[in-house]
């Protein structure tokens, strides 16, 4: 009941001129116009990830979306078929076959845009076949194909089928059949998403006849893969921006199982991170900090009062902040008394903060080329490479993924590749760091480090081509200056050795620096959502059979009623020493189902029905004294709609032990 | 305009080899346009032999089109479109028909306008059956119960015998169109040498061919090997290592390509993608369960899936004498046998004691993923869905996906599956 209340307090309908939906928080200390900046920061902040999930969207199939759409294009092209002219039955009808995710609704999505671009480009006519929709071919022809066929100026007819699987067979084969059958007439081209890629192309074959899978002439497609696309959307959403709300390692874990280990539901994870956004500034009344940019955090300075400066002074952080100036007694005890030097404080803070997501953001790219490099150099097991978002999740740990041995392991493996290589990862690092160089401060010193070690590496790539050269022109007096190149040699093989070691060691201090976890910053707590999950697991992995529980056994409480609260009232006047649970009784205005679901609580587990009839009748037979008797038929009737419907619910089942009785399914009180 | 019947005879005989007894067969059964004909006639054979193509051809040069109505069943899927479209070959004019009684009397009117045989021809006649299972044999009684001058044809792969469901049905003429032989399907393979290719050289080529994938591929098949093939056989030459005159050397190269071409042909070289990441991983393991489920016997579950605690040697029951009788079958290995039902509570258990990690994953999942499973037919639903008590299953995916599944998430197949050892 809890729950239903502060869910609705959340969703408090805005009406123009009334007071934003938000509350005053810090006992109400807070200021109205902190609140308001609250609010509109939260509205800003939701709209900001709103683009961003769009973007995302567009961005992440664009690859296939336009290799379906050249597909499309190339097909009945004249020169197709130029070495045979066989009749026209040996032409097989252009398939292409999608292999997508199991996500229904992002399948959706991506024929619709499929759909959208193809219809760009010319005058291409877009059919779309939904299982539910296709029972028979009646159904198909009544409801899209009698007006095609009449249309005259068709460029091509595309037919997209996103759920290939969940037609019946038969009915698809004849409508393949059919549309080989018009394809003289009409430049057909099919599109069958397959969302079950386990079994490949499987399903084709097991339940279509090969006649019919002869008429199509298939091409393969697919999309970027859940993994790839979790990494693209987690870096968008978490990682990318250095000033904005970041997620704690549980809700982050959460959002993951949203997205790729329970669900996989793209819809499930913008949800919860939108809830886990709204949350964080419903109750945070810090939250004004979070997303202002650095320049114009002067002016939220002022909507911090003294119990704002309580709040913070109460952090973790910021504590731990004060036991380290404990030196300076002086400082620390303005710190801990003076609220005007604690809010001068926190611009500094803030941009901390926003350098170390910042650096930490380039610190992990850096990582991900790492591995690529090292698979490529030393042949590493694919699987083992670990992906963005997994990398993400032990940084979110403590002690965080700089000293996590994964990377402990990945720099053990720089020092044994070839030394030659090396030049080449710190091409990618320095052109990494340049592209940043505009966007983040202080980075600079790190370009000119990688820089100095590119130029090393290219200088002594120089000493290498030079002597070889010489030899060759030299040929004639190879023996006496044998031992020199020799020597020569081993110097390069030697400085080679001593550059990747000075790069190791360098990354290694790095990557300490820069992947610490977040909890090392001072006020870390303004920008990190780190609520118990149960919140978001309440809307988002709602306990269905308990809600079932409750509203049968406590519909009193459940739906408010009046008629059941003054019985129940008086009763419990009545007997009010004794240890009885109102809410057990059974009243004759509870609902048929309520009734029924009560009287099966007291049986074993078996029910009798015969016994759970009567006892039913008992109770209702109560109702309507006064006005008219219950007609037995009547009884029957409404015990039978409330036995059906816990049936139905799963609360109880048939059983084949005894004669009229049925076993009870669930057990145990709420 | 109508051909003569000799210059149409040459013409088919040109057109369709091997096919020179039935084509005389057929005219002289026509005979003249006004000749009366058999009542009905079926002709059958397997797939790819010319049977339609002959017919269409035929009609095409031979007759008028007022004269026939050519009619693929398999694009007909109500009985009014079936008489319309016919009513519509023979008059040329849009007539709605609602019964066969409209159809007759319809047709009655037709025959009244000239003496000539009227032909009804029905390509894959064997779907008229689905379509109103009295309908074949109305049409098959119709030339003898009106007395007039029509002629139905029946072009269908199965057999008469197929057709022979109710008692009472005419025998209806019958013609086989058989195989081809080897030299008759070179010769029409030979129809599809390039207008600028040496006919002897693409001989050279089909034959090679033929000696390859004669025993397994049809006719269209071959059509559809035949241009990529030989795209690859003229390889070297186009690349110079070789010349017209090397057939064996060229056929030796050729033969690397048949597989590469064989997988194209069947569709088999399109792979999977990674199918890992495309489910949850529990959703595999509920996958795997319901493969289980399905082909250990119930009897067995003590001995796979126990805990530990309950975990008590429990020998299978030894079976008392058993009647040996001819009629019962030798008791066949489990893979044998082909998945069975199982209850949805067994799966659930099955589960349970396969995956670690079960307690995080909800029943209503579980429910909801077993039913996206039905309906991407990767679990089939064995009980009517009009039955809500207990619903039961069976799996319907390959050993060999489940292995492969398997195998990727690290789950050991076969600890559970002994009897399993092929592969």
């Amino acid at each position: 009941m809890s729950d239903l209340t502060k869910g609705s307090a959340f969703f408090l309908p805005k009406k123009p001129g009334e007071r934003v939906p938000f509350e005053p928080l810090l006992e109400g200390q807070e200021s109205s116009n902190a609140t308001h900046t609250r609010y509109d920061d939260y509205i800003k902040a939701i709209q900001y990830l709103e683009k961003k999930i769009e973007n995302f969207l567009l961005t992440v199939n664009e690859s296939a979306i336009s290799d379906l759409c050249n597909f499309v294009k190339n097909t009945y092209n004249k020169g197709e078929n130029s070495i045979l002219n066989p009749p026209n039955r040996f032409y097989a009808l252009p398939t292409a076959l999608v292999f997508t995710g199991i996500d229904k609704e992002e399948n959706t999505r991506f024929f619709k845009c499929v759909s959208q671009k193809l219809q760009q480009n010319n005058f291409n006519h877009i059919v779309f076949l939904n299982s539910m929709d296709c029972t028979d071919m009646k159904r198909i022809e009544k409801q899209h194909f009698k007006h095609i066929l009449g249309l005259k100026s068709l460029s091509k007819l595309i037919i997209i089928i996103q759920d290939f699987e969940c037609f019946i067979p038969e009915v698809l084969e004849n409508f393949i059949y059919l549309c080989s059958h018009y394809q003289d007439r009409i430049p057909i081209v099919l599109m069958l998403g397959i969302t079950t890629c386990i079994r490949g192309i499987d399903p084709l074959h097991e339940n279509y006849s090969y006649s019919v899978v002869r008429l199509l002439k298939p091409e393969a497609f697919y999309l970027q893969t859940q993994k790839a696309r979790c990494d693209d959307l987690v870096s968008q959403c978490l990682i990318e921006d250095a000033k904005c709300m970041k997620v704690g390692e549980k809700t982050y874990e959460f959002l993951l199982d949203m997205f790729i280990g329970k669900k996989f539901s793209l819809s499930l994870f913008v949800s919860s991170l939108k809830y886990a956004l709204m949350h964080y500034f419903y109750i945070n009344p810090l939250s004004i900090l979070t997303t202002i940019e650095p320049e114009a955090i002067h002016s939220r300075l002022d909507l911090l009062n003294e119990n704002h400066v309580e709040m913070i002074r109460m952090q973790i952080s910021f504590r731990e902040y004060v036991e380290s100036k404990l030196h300076q007694p002086a400082e620390a005890r303005q710190l801990l008394c003076d609220d005007y030097y604690v809010k001068s404080l926190l611009p500094t803070f803030c941009q901390n903060m926003a350098i170390y997501h910042q650096r930490f953001a380039i610190a992990l790219e850096f990582i991900i080329f790492l591995q690529e490099f090292l698979q490529e150099c030393l042949n590493y097991d694919v699987k083992k490479l670990k992906s963005k978002y997994e990398l993400y999740s032990i940084a979110l740990k403590k002690p965080g993924l700089g000293e996590n041995e994964y990377i402990q392991i990945l720099l053990d493996d720089l020092i044994k590749i070839d030394p030659k290589k090396i030049g080449e990862l710190l091409q990618i690092f320095v052109s990494i760091l340049k592209t940043m160089l505009d966007n983040v401060e202080n980075i600079k010193q790190e370009y000119e480090d990688f820089y100095q070690f590119l130029v090393r590496s290219k200088e002594i790539e120089n000493d290498l081509t030079r002597p070889s050269a010489s030899t060759r022109s030299a040929a004639t007096k190879i023996k006496n200056k044998e031992s020199t190149i020799l020597q020569k040699i081993e110097k390069i093989g030697d400085d080679y050795k001593q550059l990747v070691i000075d790069v190791v060691n360098y990354l290694e201090v790095f990557f300490d620096e820069n992947l610490r976890h977040y909890s090392t910053n001072t006020l870390f707590e303004l920008f990190y959502y780190q609520e118990d999950i149960s919140i978001l697991e309440c809307a988002f992995v709602p306990k269905i059979r308990s809600a079932i529980h409750a509203a049968l056994g406590l519909s009193t409480e459940y739906i408010n009623c009046n008629c059941c609260m003054v019985e129940s009232d008086d009763e419990s006047n009545e007997k009010d020493d004794n240890d009885w649970d109102s809410r057990e009784q059974i009243l004759s205005t509870h609902n048929d189902t309520s009734i029924l679901y009560k009287l099966h609580l007291q049986c074993g587990k078996l029910i009798n029905v015969r016994d759970w009839l009567d006892s039913f009748e008992n109770v209702i037979s109560k109702e309507n004294l006064e006005n008219r008797k219950l007609n037995e038929k009547e009884i029957v009737a409404r015990f039978i709609k409330g036995f059906e419907e816990l049936k139905l619910i799963g609360i109880i089942g048939s059983s084949s032990r005894k004669t009229d009785h049925f076993k009870r399914l669930s057990w145990g009180k709420l | 305009m109508a051909l003569e019947p000799q210059q149409l005879k040459n013409i088919l005989f040109e057109e369709f080899p091997g096919r020179t007894r039935q084509i005389e067969t057929l005219l002289n059964w026509f005979g003249t346009p006004k000749e009366k004909t058999p009542p009905t006639i079926f002709i059958h054979g397997n797939r790819a032999l010319g049977k339609t193509e002959l017919i269409k051809r035929l009609f095409k040069l031979g007759f008028t089109s007022r004269q026939f109505s050519f009619l693929d069943c398999r694009v007909c899927y109500s009985i009014e479109d079936l008489f319309e479209i016919i009513l519509n070959d023979l008059t040329g004019e849009q007539l709605s028909c609602k019964s066969i009684n409209d159809f007759v009397m319809n047709l009655q009117e037709i025959c009244e306008i000239g003496s000539e045989t009227r032909y009804m021809i029905f390509d894959n006649a064997d779907v008229l059956w689905d379509l109103f299972s009295t309908l074949t044999p109305a049409l098959l009684t119709l030339p003898q119960w009106i007395g007039l001058n029509v002629c139905g044809i029946f072009i269908s792969q199965a057999p008469w015998e197929k057709f022979r469901m109710a008692v009472g049905i005419p025998e209806p003429w019958q013609l086989y169109f058989p195989e081809y032989t080897r030299d008759e399907l070179i010769q029409i393979l030979m129809k599809s040498c390039p207008d600028d290719e040496d006919p002897c050289f693409y001989k050279a080529f089909v034959e090679n061919i033929c000696n390859s994938f004669y025993e397994n591929c049809d006719l269209i098949d071959f059509f559809r090997l035949l241009p990529d093939l030989f795209d690859k056989f003229v390889e070297p030459i186009q690349e110079e290592r070789a010349t017209r005159n090397d057939i064996s050397l060229l056929c030796n190269e050729l033969k690397s390509y048949f597989n590469e071409t064989l997988d194209k042909l069947y569709l088999q070289d399109i792979s999977a993608a990674n199918f890992e990441d495309q489910l949850p991983q529990w959703s595999l393991y509920l996958l795997i369960a319901t493969f289980l489920g399905s082909y250990i016997p119930q009897n067995l579950d003590q001995r796979y899936f126990a805990t530990k605690a309950c975990e008590k040697p429990r020998l299978p029951r030894v079976p008392k004498k058993q009647k040996l009788s001819h009629d019962s079958p030798a008791k066949l290995p489990q893979q044998l046998k082909g998945p069975q039902s199982f209850e949805l509570e067994r799966v659930l258990a099955i589960f349970q004691s396969i995956y670690y990690n079960h307690r995080n994953i909800q029943t209503i999942d579980i429910h909801q993923q077993i039913e996206s499973f039905v309906a991407h037919h990767l679990v089939v639903c064995t009980v009517p869905y009009d039955r809500l008590g207990s619903r039961e299953y069976r799996c319907n995916v390959s050993y060999h996906c489940v292995k492969q599944v398997s195998r990727d998430i690290g789950f050991d197949l076969s600890k559970y599956l002994d009897e399993f050892d092929y592969n």
